[in-house]
């Protein structure tokens, strides 16, 4: 035997350091510390946005520092990665090692409870007592053991799976955590804001990139209700059609938060919505005194003037400005001069004239106001195996924390009867169950401790 | 305090939303006032009447509770749970912990504990009392969900059973004669980085800068006409908070220094001063926390509304500090009196085992939703990130027990260690950052 063991030891070392349990808590607690990092300190993305990041990663102070060593960026950071992988190639080999312990110690069918068996068990008590109760046989399924004349054995084994518990419980983290890897590569998330009637294909993604969808995304109609104090959503949803690039249209899908939709394998989350607001302008060349632009325009956009003049936009709007009524202001960015604003007003339309500027605006409409839908697009292939990883780690919890392993010895002699046992919870349960077990034993003999 | 009954009394008789419900909520407070001090007393003296007296105030609290939310969630018109935002949530997780927290003490018949949870039920009652929002508003679209409910309920029995397993951990280091001093050594360092953590590093600057929302009522709303609905943050200063602050942070810095010692020397007179070198820091602290309790809701068309976490960051770490002095004071005799420890162990142990697996649940429960809403089961949020640090810090208590076999001391840290995580995870992260749960504004 000796040498045997020593043969296979730098072997078994290197296997019962990988999947030690030394290692995983070492793991556990830098990812613990690691993640409390990211919730402590702002994190690219959430926290701070990307310029702010890349300006970071530039700058010469200890955030700056925090920024380079990746304590801002944690989560892509090569210290939460290295450990979590450290963790996953240990859960690996905890998995398999304790699978093929677990099974080999499984209680063998023919099991023949005797005395070392009875040797076996963490605790035994004696008391006298010379049959076993009717209740404790239908309560367990007891297995007969040798019968003597001295003795005889009952052996029982309830919540067998307990064991089971910790490794489905491990397994399921792997599949999540490969799940999660996966959706990290092939996933993909973005935003695309619709107005009503309108339609896009457009998806900015969290990156800030665009990607185009091979089909459009139509928003027929848009609610929004209020609570009654005028301010909190109470729901709102969009009804979203999707054409295909032939022109099919699906039908009309209702998208309200909670409610997601689904096209194409992506799917569509109701995110959030805004308001659209257009004013009517017409814009007169003011030497050649012809109308350069006119219609609707919307707020907050650049539009251009016509031979390449520059540009102006809609600053916002302003229901009674001194007390003149609704009025517009306007920034006009001429080729050659300084961007510059200025109001308008629309029950005064030559006020404009006095500006002498190279156009004049005038103020036809205001305050048309329409929605559009804010819908967030995302794709999870890795979605499927993160539930798969959730759901084994559920089964597996549940398993190790509400099914108790306990396994039950019962000697039998003529003029007493001995009671041995294991718990999975430990000595303490071990204790009270075999406590409890003797009391329904011997309930009305009385205790005589052997 | 006159002011505050009356406001009470108020409360009570108008019949606005909420109105008698509040009034129920700030009775329940009252008496967990009541059954918090009996509570303690019966730890001090092991008195039989203070526990009856404890004992019975929290049974009658949970059916007064119980009704005011079942008032309030009619009030909402059975739309949802008196759920929706700081005020309700805080009352709702309370009442989880009375809940919880009685149902240990009558199944396992260990009651010292009691003087660890009811206070802190009480800090969190006191906090909700304070808070400034306490109608029921609408629920946001993204909150209508049934995972809400699923979510919510369980963190809060969840939460419940790692406070009172931290309740029976610090009364098992109690039992495992850990010198006395060492409590004292313990609060004075959870004190001094609870005032970094409110002053945000300025302590030594002299500086406790709060911030404060505006609650937008009254005439403030006109004066600031905000282009976004966002609520919007100002820093305001209490005169002479900061050196006040500054002054205790140094106390306790003494007192940490003192009670390490007399935990090394071990001897009786030590143990005195390191008490006594305790006590100053204490007073000045609860005078900090009167007066910034005092000042709360004390500006015209204001409330002070993220200050509450400063407040309970101070309150909790205060009542812990009393708690524990209670226990150096107690000493030796009070030792005694106590359950074996290794019976305390075991309740530490199997109270864990309660809120483990419901805490997976409570995250996979938020994924699931979080999935549904946004399109993203994860997404490093700061309150997902502080949830899976504690559940992380539960499940090396778990695997340093079960595999390492580790017990006693070594587990009963780690107990107060995700003790700390369930804190920070509830009400650290809305002192720190903004998140998704929208509770977090009020």
């Amino acid at each position: 035997m000796e040498p045997e063991k020593k043969n296979g030891a730098s072997h078994e070392s290197w296997l019962d350091f990988l999947s030690g349990n030394r290692l995983a808590i070492y793991s556990l607690i830098a990812l613990a510390v690691l993640t409390l990092i990211g919730a402590i300190l702002p994190q690219r993305g959430p926290g701070i946005d990307e310029a702010r990041y890349q300006e970071l990663l530039n700058t010469r102070d200890i955030w700056g520092l925090a920024a380079r060593v990746g304590l801002l960026d944690i989560f892509r950071s090569a210290w939460f990665l290295g450990a979590f992988t450290v963790m996953c190639v240990n859960m690996i080999f905890c998995t398999v090692v304790k699978f093929r312990r677990v099974y080999k110690t499984r209680t063998p069918d023919n099991l023949v409870p005797d005395e070392t068996l009875l040797q076996e068990m963490d605790k035994r008590a004696t008391r006298q007592a010379v049959v076993l109760p009717d209740d404790l046989r239908r309560h367990f399924t007891w297995q007969k053991g040798n019968a003597t004349e001295e003795a005889t054995y009952y052996w029982a084994e309830q919540g067998g799976l307990h064991r089971y518990g910790a490794i489905i419980t491990h397994a399921g983290v792997l599949v999540l955590a490969f799940g999660a890897v996966f959706g990290v590569f092939t996933g993909f998330n973005g935003m695309m804001n619709i107005g009503e009637g309108e339609q896009a294909s457009e998806v900015i993604t969290r990156s800030g990139d665009i990607l185009e969808l091979s089909f459009q995304v139509r928003c027929d109609d848009f609610t929004v209700e209020f609570y009654d104090d005028g301010k909190t959503p109470k729901t709102y949803r969009s009804d979203i059609t999707f054409i295909a690039r032939d022109g099919a249209e699906s039908p009309a899908q209702n998208i309200e938060v909670n409610k997601p939709g689904r096209y194409g394998g992506f799917r569509f989350f109701q995110s959030n919505y805004g308001r659209i607001q257009t004013v009517g302008l017409r814009v007169t060349d003011t030497q050649s005194g012809e109308i350069a632009m006119q219609g609707k325009y919307r707020l907050g956009h650049t539009y251009r003037l016509p031979n390449d003049a520059g540009f102006f936009g809609i600053r916002s709007l302003d229901p009674n400005k001194f007390n003149s009524g609704p009025a517009a202001d306007i920034v006009e960015g001429l080729r050659g001069h300084d961007v510059h604003d200025f109001w308008i007003f629309m029950d005064n339309p030559a006020f404009d004239k006095s500006r002498n500027g190279a156009f004049i605006y005038e103020l036809t409409d205001v305050a048309e106001e329409s929605y559009y839908t804010g819908l967030s697009v995302a794709r999870n292939p890795g979605l499927y195996w993160v539930w798969t990883g959730s759901a084994f780690m559920a089964l597996g919890i549940a398993l190790a924390f509400f099914v108790a392993h306990k396994r039950t010895l019962i000697r039998l002699e003529p003029d007493r009867i001995t009671v041995a046992g294991r718990h999975s919870r430990g000595q303490n349960e071990l204790e009270q169950y075999l406590e409890a077990l003797i009391d329904k034993i011997t309930d009305d003999k009385g205790p005589a401790d052997a | 305090m006159r002011n505050y009954f009356a406001d009470m009394i108020s409360s009570f008789l108008s019949g606005g939303s909420g109105g008698i419900s509040t009034g129920l909520f700030d009775l329940s407070f009252l008496l967990l006032i009541i059954a918090a001090a009996a509570y303690m007393i019966h730890l001090l003296r092991r008195s039989k009447p203070a526990w009856i007296v404890g004992f019975s105030a929290l049974c009658a609290v949970i059916p007064i509770m119980t009704a005011a939310l079942v008032l309030r969630w009619i009030a909402a018109g059975w739309e949802h749970p008196p759920w929706s935002n700081l005020y309700e949530s805080l009352v709702f997780f309370s009442w989880g912990l009375i809940v919880s927290y009685a149902v240990v003490e009558v199944k396992y018949k260990v009651r010292a504990a009691g003087a660890f949870v009811v206070p802190l039920v009480m800090i969190a009652m006191g906090m909700a009392s304070l808070s400034g929002n306490k109608e029921i508003g609408g629920l946001m679209p993204a909150l209508q969900s049934i995972w809400l409910h699923l979510h919510v309920f369980s963190a809060a029995i969840g939460y419940a059973m790692f406070i009172v397993a931290f309740g029976f951990a610090v009364l098992y280091l109690f039992r495992d004669e850990v010198p006395l001093p060492s409590f004292l050594a313990a609060s004075a360092a959870v004190n001094m980085l609870s005032i970094l953590a409110l002053t945000r590093g300025q302590v030594f600057l002299m500086r406790c800068p709060l911030i404060k929302s505006i609650f937008t009522n009254g005439k403030i709303e006109k004066v600031m006409s905000f282009e976004t609905a966002k609520p919007s943050f100002i820093r305001i200063e209490l005169p002479g908070l900061g050196q006040f602050l500054f002054i205790t942070l140094i106390l306790f810095a003494i007192s940490l220094f003192m009670s390490w010692r007399a935990a090394k020397k071990g001897d009786e007179q030590s143990r005195r001063r390191s008490i006594l070198f305790f006590i100053f820091p204490m007073i000045l602290y609860f005078l900090v926390l009167a007066h910034m309790i005092y000042k709360s809701g004390r500006f015209p068309g204001f409330h002070l509304q993220t200050n509450i976490y400063s407040v309970a960051l101070l309150g909790f770490t205060w009542i812990i500090g009393l708690l524990n002095l209670m226990l150096a004071v107690g000493g030796e005799t009070m030792r005694e009196t106590l359950p074996p420890a290794k019976i305390l162990d075991g309740l530490t142990y199997k109270t864990i085992m309660v809120g483990f697996p419901i805490l997976f649940f409570v995250i996979l429960s938020g994924a699931i939703w979080a999935n549904q809403a946004w399109g993203r089961y994860w997404g490093w949020d700061p309150k997902e990130t502080a949830s899976l640090v504690t559940w992380i810090v539960y499940l090396i208590y778990l695997h340093t027990r079960i595999t390492k076999g580790w017990m006693g001391r070594r587990s009963a840290f780690i107990a107060i260690i995700g003790f700390v995580g369930v804190l920070f995870t509830y009400l650290g992260v809305n002192l720190l950052a903004m998140g998704l749960h929208s509770y977090a504004t009020g």
